[in-house]
């Protein structure tokens, strides 16, 4: 008997992304077109690319959502339908929109499924249940809800609720930082967000420092920004409140983290769905396997309760983990794999092949040779790297190595 | 006299006595301005109790003004739960209003019947006519006025105004809202998170921004930065005058981390009550006054453009911006006078000798190339490959991995 537990959503910031979290255990993803989307600088998908991440994602049984959650300008809102009609041919299997013009043109102008944004900051059942007058069929919470009062709003709005699960946590309410707007030039919510809100600031209680004793007084601070989520441990919560989709944060993020998260969150839901249960000593290799992506200190957020100062993150740069995404498995033979190299190695250190389910493999590189056979004592980024197969690796699999001390 | 159409926020009692003193001593000349009362539990910068702000509302409505209850703030759902509670015990008929930003809080008043005008808070986002209608029609009999956003630009408010049966009302004078959270940010810095006060005003600067001091303010409903400079549009004396063309606009002055003092109100008020001959005496007289009256400098925002999305371009590299249309693939091995090697990605798409390709570097270099020979990773010659091989050709010159690799068409 398998037991319910909530979809598994994954970001996907370009085509070879959305296949490493599909491949990985993601049920669905979610990804953006060229236009109408929060992440300006990714890759995003071209309507050929939007096609084939459909085929890819629906072959394997996962479902694509795309993101229309800009704050649309008149001259941008009137150019969405025709790419409205391109989603309903590609079978999409909803778009996710926070501008109620946007959801309204959605409505008007196809019959895609309306996901409300977290942008749209919908923190409420009251809010919730007007949404759903409108149309909308699922909300995606803002962060600041505790799967509590998540519970509340999805008994009393009736609609699917998605929450935020694990990823960057922006610390203002979503989509009611406009920092970038005035101090860039850049609309955050056109997907221009400068992130200044990772910035350190100096604070002071007067505006101008002229004394000595208003200098020492000074406060230097990162006091904006907020540490990432992890909920991993939240799971069973997440369950019992009948949450219909866990959402990743990070389209603009690496392959290890759409790979090793979609992998660490779907194996903990497998593991529940056999067992009705976390009681897993894989807990704490899940949450091992989660510090080695890039991040910042992990959080629970207000998963539990209103977050409070130990939510803020005290430093400018992630806190990388020792481990390193060196490579990915571009392809495997009869008795061969290529690695494509991400970042360099050595001959002598040890390698961790992530497959797609169960656990890791470690292995020493013995030799490090091109396709033509040419030997290297060290391998460098942009090479594919030809050696000897190992049992269980597939094309896309993750491969780490430990940053030398 | 032509007046300005205003409506002056106030955030403490004191605010709204200094008020009326400067309405009586102007004894009543032209249109008497709108009030908004903001207080603790409701408003996100309020810092009147909800008794003050009552008799406060009495003052107002015995001087015939016309005054509206703000209600702004974003609710969690117990917070929601716990503030509609205290809100069925106000005696709303005091207000001739009321204004709320969280769509909770205004599907709350409409499933409570409320019977006061509503004024609808759209100013994060909703730059669309098409939004800001549907908005309406969600409550058309109560929703009286929409409150825009900041980031409109006159010309847009303009078309706005003329497509919507309601009053907008647009900021006019005062701090401009950077930054919404929840989260105490400030006290923790100072050691007393759990002593989160009233109201306490910090000044922020990042060495990563050119812009200084920005105000932040912290109080029970969380952090709120302004931007460093106050909005002031009231000196564009053709686009305002173009606005007030109709009676449907209102001009919002809300100093709420400095309130104007007598004096400077009176002068306030005389000054939008003026007729000036041009737009340049228009901006000297306001520039003094502004100079002699505010510490702030101060912006016209995005009254005048927003461009705010003609930097995008530049955030992308050349090899993202093509759409792509006959995508195959990406080179992933580049081996200088040996070989390219090339990952196929598309689906459904089958590559074979002969077939032209066209190159893209991320620099944004192209290059053509017809596929005489191409080979797998054992050596093996194929005469066509597919999604998820990688196939390696004859070396081309000027291309790194990353480059994209489309069929030539």
């Amino acid at each position: 008997m398998t037991h319910w537990v909530p979809e598994l959503l994954a970001p996907a910031g370009s085509l070879e992304k959305l296949k490493v979290a599909v491949s990985y255990g993601a049920d669905a993803v979610y990804l953006g077109g060229q236009k109408f989307g929060l992440r300006s600088a990714a890759d995003n998908f071209s309507p050929t690319a939007l096609g084939q991440a459909v085929d890819f994602a629906h072959r394997h049984n996962s479902l694509v959502y795309v993101v229309l959650n800009s704050f649309l300008h008149d001259g941008e809102l009137s150019q969405l339908p025709s790419f409205l009609k391109l989603l309903e041919t590609l079978n999409v299997d909803a778009v996710i929109v926070s501008d109620l013009g946007v959801v309204q043109t959605v409505l008007d102008h196809s019959n895609l499924v309306v996901h409300l944004s977290t942008q749209a900051s919908c923190i409420n059942s009251s809010s919730a249940r007007l949404w759903g007058e409108i149309g909308v069929k699922r909300v995606v919470l803002g962060r600041e809800v505790t799967i509590a009062d998540a519970k509340r709003i999805k008994k009393v709005s009736g609609l699917e609720i998605e929450m935020f699960v694990h990823g960057s946590m922006c610390m203002a309410y979503s989509g009611n930082c406009v920092i970038s707007n005035y101090t860039q030039g850049r609309d955050s919510n056109r997907g221009g967000c400068a992130h200044s809100c990772r910035f350190e600031y100096s604070l002071s209680g007067t505006k101008t420092i002229q004394t000595d004793e208003e200098k020492k007084a000074q406060k230097f601070a990162h006091f904006m920004s907020s540490k990432d989520l992890q909920g991993v441990r939240q799971l069973q919560e997440f369950i019992d409140a009948g949450i219909d989709s866990l959402k990743v944060e990070g389209r603009m993020k690496s392959h290890n983290y759409a790979g090793t998260i979609s992998k660490v969150y779907s194996e903990a839901l497998s593991f529940y769905k056999s067992n009705r249960s976390f009681l897993s000593e894989d807990l704490y290799r899940w949450e091992e396997e989660l510090k080695k992506v890039s991040h910042r200190d992990y959080h629970s957020g207000n998963l539990e309760g209103a977050a409070d100062a130990q939510s803020i993150f005290s430093d400018r740069q992630h806190g990388d983990s020792s481990a390193q995404a060196c490579a990915i498995v571009a392809e495997v033979g009869e008795g061969y794999q290529l690695l494509e190299v991400k970042k360099a190695f050595n001959l002598g250190d040890t390698l961790e092949f992530v497959p797609f389910s169960g656990r890791n493999l470690e292995v020493r590189v013995e030799k490090i040779s091109d396709i033509s056979g040419e030997l290297f004592e060290r391998s460098r980024p942009g090479m594919l790297m030809k050696m000897p197969l190992l049992p269980g690796v597939r094309p896309l699999n993750i491969v780490r190595t430990w940053e030398r001390p | 006299m032509t007046s300005t159409p205003l409506i002056f926020c106030f955030d403490q009692v004191c605010d709204v006595e200094n008020f009326l003193f400067v309405l009586n001593k102007e004894r009543g000349q032209g249109r008497k301005p709108q009030v908004i009362l903001k207080t603790k539990g409701f408003s996100r910068n309020g810092r009147m109790e909800l008794q003050e702000c009552l008799a406060s509302a009495k003052l107002l409505r015995a001087q015939e003004i016309e005054c509206f209850f703000q209600w702004d703030i974003l609710m969690v759902e117990s917070i929601f739960l716990a503030t509609c509670e205290v809100f069925k015990k106000i005696d709303m008929d005091l207000f001739t209003g009321i204004r709320v930003q969280d769509p909770g809080a205004l599907h709350f008043l409409k499933e409570e019947g409320f019977k006061g005008q509503v004024h609808y808070i759209t100013d994060q986002g909703n730059h669309n006519l098409l939004g800001l209608q549907r908005w309406l029609a969600f409550w058309p009999q109560a929703i009286t006025r929409l409150v825009l956003s900041p980031e409109i630009p006159s010309s847009s408010i303009k078309q706005i105004q003329a497509s919507l049966g309601v009053e907008i009302e647009v900021l006019a004078a005062g701090p401009i809202l950077l930054f919404y959270t929840p989260r105490h940010l400030v006290t923790p810095l100072y050691g007393n998170e759990e002593e989160a006060s009233d109201h306490s005003l910090v000044w922020g600067t990042s060495e990563e921004s050119p812009h200084k001091g920005f105000p932040i303010v912290e109080n029970q409903h969380g952090t709120f930065m302004f931007n460093t400079k106050e909005l002031f549009i009231l000196d564009e004396k053709k686009a305002v005058e173009e606005l007030c063309e109709t009676s449907k606009i209102f001009f919002r002055v809300d100093y709420a981390l400095e309130p104007l003092k007598r004096e400077s109100l009176f002068e306030f008020l005389k000054l939008t009550r003026t007729t000036f001959t041009d737009q340049a005496t228009s901006k000297a007289v306001w520039k003094d006054f502004l100079k002699g009256n505010r510490s702030m400098a101060t912006t016209k925002g995005f009254f005048r453009t927003n461009k705010t999305d003609v930097l995008f371009k530049k955030l992308k590299s050349d090899r993202l911006k093509g759409e792509q249309e006959h995508y195959l693939g990406e080179v992933v091995d580049v081996k200088k006078k040996k070989h390219i090697g090339i990952r196929l990605s598309a689906i459904d798409e089958i590559l074979r000798t002969g077939d032209e390709i066209e190159l893209t570097s991320p620099e944004g270099n192209k290059r053509q190339c017809l596929i005489s020979s191409m080979r797998n990773a054992e050596g093996q010659n194929l005469e066509e490959a597919r999604e998820g091989q990688i196939i390696f050709i004859e070396h081309v010159g000027g291309i790194s991995v990353k480059t994209t690799v489309c069929r030539n068409v």
